[in-house]
């Protein structure tokens, strides 16, 4: 060293400095530039061989020699904890597979990026890979005969954290056979992987068992979203989904346009969007969801990049911004009798009642007003009076279940917020095969629907059916009016098991007796029974091709959800059915959703997801209009609405319209109220309605 | 040899020190020292800004500066130009917060120099080295971040070529190591 040292040119003042200097200067650099140091002189060469330099490697800058990516992966040592490499483009990877045996040792490297490089899927598979990698990049990687690069990968993987497979055009969707089965993975990403649709169903349902702590699924620029919402909705951990459309990348990276030349080039073999494009009934699931009240924070990561940083635009509403409100927790709170029961009948066992033992029969038969009242008295008590047409209003829910012999009742309870179980023992002789009611949920007729897409709160049980309607009644518009543009909706529908038909009749039946409701439940639901799915009611006014995402459609209704299978053929287990309702009460934790560049996503979706309690949601390039978000903001006054129409405006004047509610009001919960009953009254045009 | 009672009254006394110390930060509003440079010329600063130097404050911490005296705390490693500038720095920054702890484990960024010190360090190369070297001797962690982060971003992106002239390093490779470097260049130029 001191040799080295003697021979420094003294003039030069840099390589004068003293060595602690040097130190905190060289911790400022990459790697690529330590490298070119090397190459001034001799004792800068020496200097930089020092194992403290290559901590941290990140040798992504240009250029990208062989001899570089030699030189840095010769400096891993025991302490390394990143590398990061990167080839200037797919057909210049650098990274050979002895690399792999090189790292292997080093238990401290916790992250590795190895992007646009090349490997031989028979060379190098992820078992090759050090084990003790927390996050991994493979960026742009092309990984030829990759069938099985992630085969057995788990045992391996076991810490990885994060994922990232951006532009890898090889990735398809098996790739989740393995992977989810990483205990710690917390973020995937994968980002313009186009052929990442290929065998999605099978996969996407298997892998929605896995990945227990998965947070974020970034699936931008890919064509499974519409899948993978639909499968992954019942993920608990869920925290981030990222979508956005193909097409929007267009729009977005015109300046930018990664690798765009590459997408024109692909463009015979590029998904087709549409068939599985992002659409309203993508998110219908969601409906039952609400939000968790456990808040993780997002998880952090070195390679992935979070797509929607730290809003810096919210200078302006920061002021006017009111305290975090939870408007409508009392209402969550007082009713959830009727969050839980989505107001189904299931066709199938509507006879059932029939079946039954006497003894409930009668029981069921002879309570009912006993039921109704209940929730009716639940409900006044929940409403305080803030809606007039309520007193003749015989909205009601009464739910069982039954598992085996007995059957489990569920009736609102006396108190607000609870719900009463009544098991019923079943006649064991009368409990047929066949006849095993399995799950029956008798709607009582809708009160008159003004509007369903009010943001009222009281009657969002009842919007819910209507929302099923309506997504019902544009599938059967779909189906009988213009196949071509929306038949992918249809296909939708058609690849479920289930499908939702609804009956309407006319508001008379509001005011029948609650006997002759339950006659009227059987009426109509053997009228739906052979009634094929492009059926319309008679009593439903046309609705118009131009109303189709009108919300305010004030046909008095009564629906009634009934599950069937569409062939007659095939046995959709009901069981099946219920368990998946089950999951009402499901708690969700997602806050971030981006559905950027999904021209059929509408204001329905918003209303699908607004009980989410969403942090941030991207609504960029859809169909959503104004008074959409602004009915969303008043159900999540706190959510970041990323959209370009007048966003921060938009955000700002509800906010304010909020501070002003709150400021009135002395209670926060009050707010909500009088928050949804101005809505109502909007609606209503009941201007005169005096909320005192 | 001190016994115990001698040392007992060392470190009562270095209390006290301490606490008029903290006394005079307090009640007194904010007394000046004075700083002498190499070549002799002394500066008046308020200690709260001199103190940004942990050098200096750790000698006026051991030294137990007192009100009366009028001590002058020579630095003899800085000359006056230096010390100008770096009291001009220290009196800009001395409200900031304290420079977060350095992680090794994560990518120093070199672009987040405030505009104020991008056009504080518009210097010559020379004052910048010796700007370092003042940092270095005066432990001022911030300047001595700065600084670096600007020498870093004058290294960065640059090929060995570029960084010998930039820094006037002279090339003692052989004839045959430099040949090697060359053609590698070539090779990336190429690419």
């Amino acid at each position: 060293m001191s040799n080295e040292m003697e021979k420094i040119d003294k003039n030069c003042k840099f390589l004068l400095l003293p060595e602690c200097v040097l130190r905190v200067l060289f911790s400022y650099l990459d790697s690529t530039t330590l490298y070119q140091l090397t190459k001034t002189c001799r004792y800068l060469q020496y200097f930089i061989t020092d194992p403290i330099f290559w901590r941290y490697i990140d040798a992504r800058r240009h250029p990208n020699t062989s001899d570089k990516v030699e030189y840095c992966s010769d400096r891993i040592h025991e302490r390394t904890t990143h590398v990061f490499l990167k080839a200037k483009d797919k057909t210049s990877g650098l990274v050979p597979v002895n690399f792999f045996k090189t790292i292997n040792p080093f238990r401290n490297l916790k992250i590795l990026a190895l992007e646009n490089q090349r490997f031989h899927g028979s060379r190098l598979t992820l078992k090759d890979f050090p084990p003790c990698l927390e996050e991994l990049s493979l960026k742009g990687t092309h990984i030829k005969s990759s069938t099985y690069f992630f085969q057995h990968s788990d045992q391996n993987m076991q810490k990885l954290r994060v994922l990232i497979l951006d532009q890898c055009q090889w990735v398809t969707c098996s790739f989740l056979m393995s992977v989810t089965k990483y205990e710690n993975l917390e973020i995937i990403s994968a980002i313009k992987c186009l052929r990442l649709h290929l065998n999605m169903v099978p996969y996407l349902n298997v892998a929605r068992y896995g990945c227990e702590k998965l947070k974020v699924f970034d699936c931008r620029f890919t064509s499974i979203g519409h899948e993978l919402l639909r499968t992954f909705y019942p993920k608990e951990s869920l925290q981030s989904f990222y979508f956005q459309s193909l097409k929007s990348a267009e729009v977005d990276y015109k300046e930018q346009m990664f690798n765009q030349s590459y997408m024109r080039a692909e463009s015979s073999s590029r998904p087709r969007e549409g068939d599985n494009s992002i659409c309203d009934y993508s998110l219908f699931e969601y409906v039952n969801s609400t939000a968790c009240d456990i808040i993780d924070k997002i998880p952090d990561s070195v390679l992935y990049k979070d797509p929607y940083p730290e809003c810096t635009c919210s200078g302006n509403t920061d002021e006017s911004r009111p305290p975090p409100l939870d408007i409508f927790d009392e209402y969550y709170v007082c009713t959830p009798p009727r969050r839980k029961s989505i107001k189904f009948v299931c066709q199938r066992h509507v006879q059932d009642v029939e079946k039954l033992s006497s003894h409930f029969r009668e029981f069921f038969l002879s309570n009912q007003h006993q039921f109704y009242a209940d929730v009716k008295a639940s409900e006044v008590e929940s409403e305080a009076g803030s809606s007039d047409s309520e007193s003749d209003d015989n909205c009601g829910t009464c739910c069982m279940y039954g598992m085996g012999r007995s059957m489990i009742l569920l009736t609102p309870g006396n108190n607000p917020g609870t719900i009463q179980e009544e098991v019923l023992e079943l006649n064991p002789d009368e409990h047929e095969q066949g006849g095993r009611v399995v799950s029956i949920f008798i709607s009582t007729p809708l009160r008159e629907s003004f509007n369903n897409r009010v943001s009222d709160v009281e009657m969002e049980s009842d919007n819910r059916i209507n929302h099923l309607q309506e997504e019902q009644n544009r599938v059967e518009r779909s189906q009988s009016n213009d196949e071509g543009s929306i038949a992918s909706t249809s296909k939708g529908y058609t690849s479920s098991p289930i499908n939702f038909a609804t009956s309407t009749s006319s508001q008379n039946s509001v005011e029948a007796g609650n006997d002759n409701r339950t006659n009227q439940v059987k009426e109509e639901s053997a009228a739906a029974r052979p009634a094929s799915t492009s059926r319309t009611s008679t009593n439903r006014p046309p609705i118009g091709e131009s109303s189709r995402h009108d919300t305010s459609n004030n046909t008095p209704r009564t629906a009634i959800i009934t599950i069937r299978n569409r062939e007659r053929s095939r046995y959709v287990n009901p069981l099946f059915v219920q368990i998946e309702n089950k999951h009402i009460k499901k708690k969700s934790r997602l806050r971030r959703l981006s559905l950027r560049g999904f021209r059929r996503i509408t204001n329905l979706a918003l209303d699908y997801v607004k009980n989410l309690k969403l942090d941030l949601i991207d609504l960029t390039y859809t169909s959503v209009t104004k008074e959409g978000i602004e009915n969303f903001l008043a159900y999540n006054p706190n959510c970041r609405v990323i959209h370009p129409l007048e966003k921060r405006k938009l955000s700002g004047e509800s906010l304010q319209h909020l501070g002003e509610a709150c400021k009135k009001e002395v209670t926060r919960v009050k707010v909500g109220k009088q928050k949804a009953s101005k809505y109502k009254m909007r609606k209503k045009g009941l201007s005169n309605y005096a909320l005192q | 040899m001190p016994t115990l009672g001698t040392y007992k009254l060392q470190v009562q006394e270095k209390l006290l020190q301490v606490a008029r110390l903290v006394n005079k930060c307090f009640k007194t509003q904010m007394p000046n020292i004075k700083l002498q440079s190499s070549d002799g010329e002394t500066f008046e600063v308020d200690v709260e800004i001199a103190k940004c130097s942990v050098t200096i404050k750790t000698m006026l911490e051991d030294l137990g500066m007192d009100d009366e005296e009028e001590e002058v705390v020579p630095l003899p490693n800085v000359n006056s130009a230096i010390l100008r500038k770096v009291i001009q720095w220290a009196t800009y920054h001395k409200d900031d917060p304290p420079p977060p702890e350095d992680d090794e484990n994560k990518e120093k960024r070199t672009d987040d120099i405030s505009s104020w010190d991008a056009d504080f360090l518009k210097v010559d190369q020379g004052t910048l080295f010796e700007l370092i070297l003042a940092a270095n001797y005066l432990d001022i962690k911030g300047l001595l971040d700065v600084t670096c982060k600007t020498v870093a971003n004058m290294i960065k992106g640059k090929a060995p070529e570029e960084i010998r002239k930039t820094f006037n390093i002279k090339n003692d490779f052989t004839a045959s190591e430099e040949e090697q470097v060359r053609k590698e260049n070539e090779w990336c130029e190429e690419k």
